[in-house]
């Protein structure tokens, strides 16, 4: 089924015909109201019957258009990725590579279209882009890194267990960063900060993390070793990678599938098809 | 000149220290959240609304005024923090209007009404309103009751989501991607912000009320570098500077709320010395 649909947008054939189960293919009403609360979850189809288990799919995006107050920024968008796949989604400014993260993320609503992530939300990571707050909070690295374990618990337990903590821990040291326990965290430099809030998404997730530009504001050196910290838990642990990146060379030499935006269409396909493109 | 023992022999000086420090205590807790989401001057614009809801519970002649004016400031609260950000309608602009139109509207309402008539709206003190006057020594067991319920639910709630509003506080995006309800729990930091601010107005005044929220969080940020760190001494701040003000404005009959804020602002100012020291000795 999957390689039916990564043919199909790669031969630039319709993939919404090509997709029309009348089970899981939702064209969305037209937003009339953008305030309501987000509510993509009625978005969200497993489709069971269907036999897929056999390519392990774990994302998957139909006709999928972006937008801000209910006009289109791009045209339709379709892709699927397996679990351990490494997708980057690259592009120009203003393609909508962010708002496409954080409509699969339910932070934004699409125009129309549908999506299947396969994992929960509360089994997912997150890495956003930083926010003005971030810059001059008076924070311990432990105590940043540690409210990736927030998701786990449930409404009536407002502490972390021993064993979040000690998880808290083991995640800092996969990223490098066990001798940053007990600094500021608005005092480490920006490569220190992003292997943290990396921590942080690991934390969150079982086997799945999202990026939004995690070097953007990285020299050349902590950037480098950022896409091999990266890399090594892409290829340890087996989790799937979704990044939004500028940074084409590393994008296409640690990526297993790209996404590429552009103004007037998308292209998707494994990363040796982008590069023979 | 009395001394600090004489008057501790009175009732209602025990009543305004119970008043003063648990009122400035829970100002300091919510206020490390609300200066670090950059919401200092919607606290300010929310003591103005909390004015013109004391002049509508004055007109109406309701005897408990913040029976009136907690509903009000706390539904004024929900708008400004929970759906501002959204919409936009926190820019500072929209703040400093509303800031200026609760005061006059407030100021207004009492003028027609006192030359129309209304006997409570007559006896209104609005200099005592705006900058608290001598309230917090003329209580009764009953207000002290109340304000010691308030007091203690929010700091209540505060502990239960203290994890969770700094989760929040720090990235209200992840929270919310990774399938937690971000949206609840900035609804329940704008409401303890509403109920804090009409609680302190009693204490200090609603053109100062922001000062007991800000100035502790301000404070401790100075020195603090975890969050936890920053919370403990917020309330320790905000606690000695209640203790030592009104017991000082006792002394020299001064009005306990404005005294508690002075003391405040010079604690800032030694903080901020302190701040500075401690970093270049770091770096040394």
């Amino acid at each position: 089924m999957f390689r039916f649909l990564e043919a199909a947008i790669n031969s630039k054939i319709n993939v919404g015909a090509a997709f029309c189960r009348p089970h899981i293919f939702l064209k969305m009403k037209k937003i009339e109201n953008e305030n309501e609360e987000l509510e993509v979850d009625e978005l969200v189809y497993t489709n069971e019957d269907e036999n897929e288990d056999e390519n392990d799919s774990i994302l998957e995006v139909g006709d999928l258009v972006l937008g801000y107050d209910g006009k289109a920024i791009t045209g339709e968008i379709s892709f699927g990725i397996n679990e351990g796949d490494y997708l980057c989604i690259i592009g120009d400014n203003g393609t909508g590579k962010s708002t496409l993260l954080k409509t699969i993320l339910a932070l934004h609503k699409p125009i129309s279209g549908w999506m299947d992530l396969v994992p929960s939300r509360k089994e997912i990571g997150y890495l956003p882009q930083q926010n003005a707050v971030q810059k001059d909070f008076p924070s311990s690295v432990f105590e940043v890194a540690i409210t990736g374990t927030l998701s786990k618990n449930k409404w009536w337990m407002p502490f972390y267990s021993k064993e979040q903590k000690e998880d808290t821990k083991k995640a800092l040291e996969a990223t490098n960063s066990l001798d940053l326990t007990d600094k500021c965290y608005r005092e480490l430099s920006g490569g220190q900060q992003q292997r943290v809030l990396l921590s942080r998404a690991l934390l969150a997730s079982k086997n799945m993390i999202f990026l939004d530009e995690p070097t953007a504001s990285l020299d050349i050196d902590a950037s480098c070793d950022f896409y091999e910290t990266l890399k090594k838990i892409n290829l340890e642990k087996n989790t799937t990678i979704v990044m939004v990146t500028h940074d084409i060379e590393n994008a296409l030499k640690h990526s297993t599938h790209i996404l590429d935006l552009k103004k007037d269409g998308f292209f998707f396909g494994t990363t040796k098809e982008y590069q023979n493109n | 000149m009395l001394s600090i023992f004489d008057i501790l022999r009175f009732d209602f000086a025990w009543m305004a220290l119970i008043v003063a420090v648990l009122t400035a205590l829970s100002a300091a807790l919510i206020g490390v959240p609300l200066v670090l989401k950059r919401y200092s001057f919607s606290g300010f614009a929310l003591s103005n609304v909390s004015f013109m809801a004391m002049t509508f519970a004055v007109i109406i002649g309701v005897n408990n005024n913040l029976l009136i004016t907690m509903p009000l400031t706390v539904a004024a609260a929900i708008l400004l923090i929970r759906f501002g950000e959204r919409k936009k309608i926190g820019g500072d602009a929209v703040l400093a209007m509303l800031s200026i139109a609760a005061l006059a509207i407030g100021y207004f309402l009492i003028n027609v009404f006192t030359v129309r008539g209304n006997v409570t709206a007559a006896e209104f003190n609005i200099l005592a309103t705006l900058f608290g006057g001598n309230a917090i020594m003329e209580l009764t067991w009953a207000q002290v009751g109340i304000s010691v319920g308030m007091a203690a639910g929010v700091v209540i709630t505060f502990l239960f989501f203290y994890n969770r509003t700094f989760a929040v506080t720090f990235d209200s995006n992840f929270m919310q991607a990774t399938g937690q309800k971000a949206n609840v729990y900035e609804l329940i930091i704008a409401a303890i912000v509403g109920i804090v601010v009409a609680l302190s107005m009693q204490f200090v005044g609603s053109l100062l009320t922001s000062a007991l929220i800000i100035f502790p969080a301000l404070s401790a940020m100075r020195v603090a570098k975890s969050y936890k760190k920053v919370n403990i001494v917020s309330a320790i701040v905000a606690v000695s500077a209640a203790l030592f003000g009104v017991l000082f404005s006792m002394l020299i009959t001064s009005p306990p709320g404005v005294t508690v804020i002075v003391v405040n602002v010079v604690v800032f100012g030694v903080m901020y010395l302190v701040g500075i020291i401690y970093r270049k000795k770091l770096k040394t």
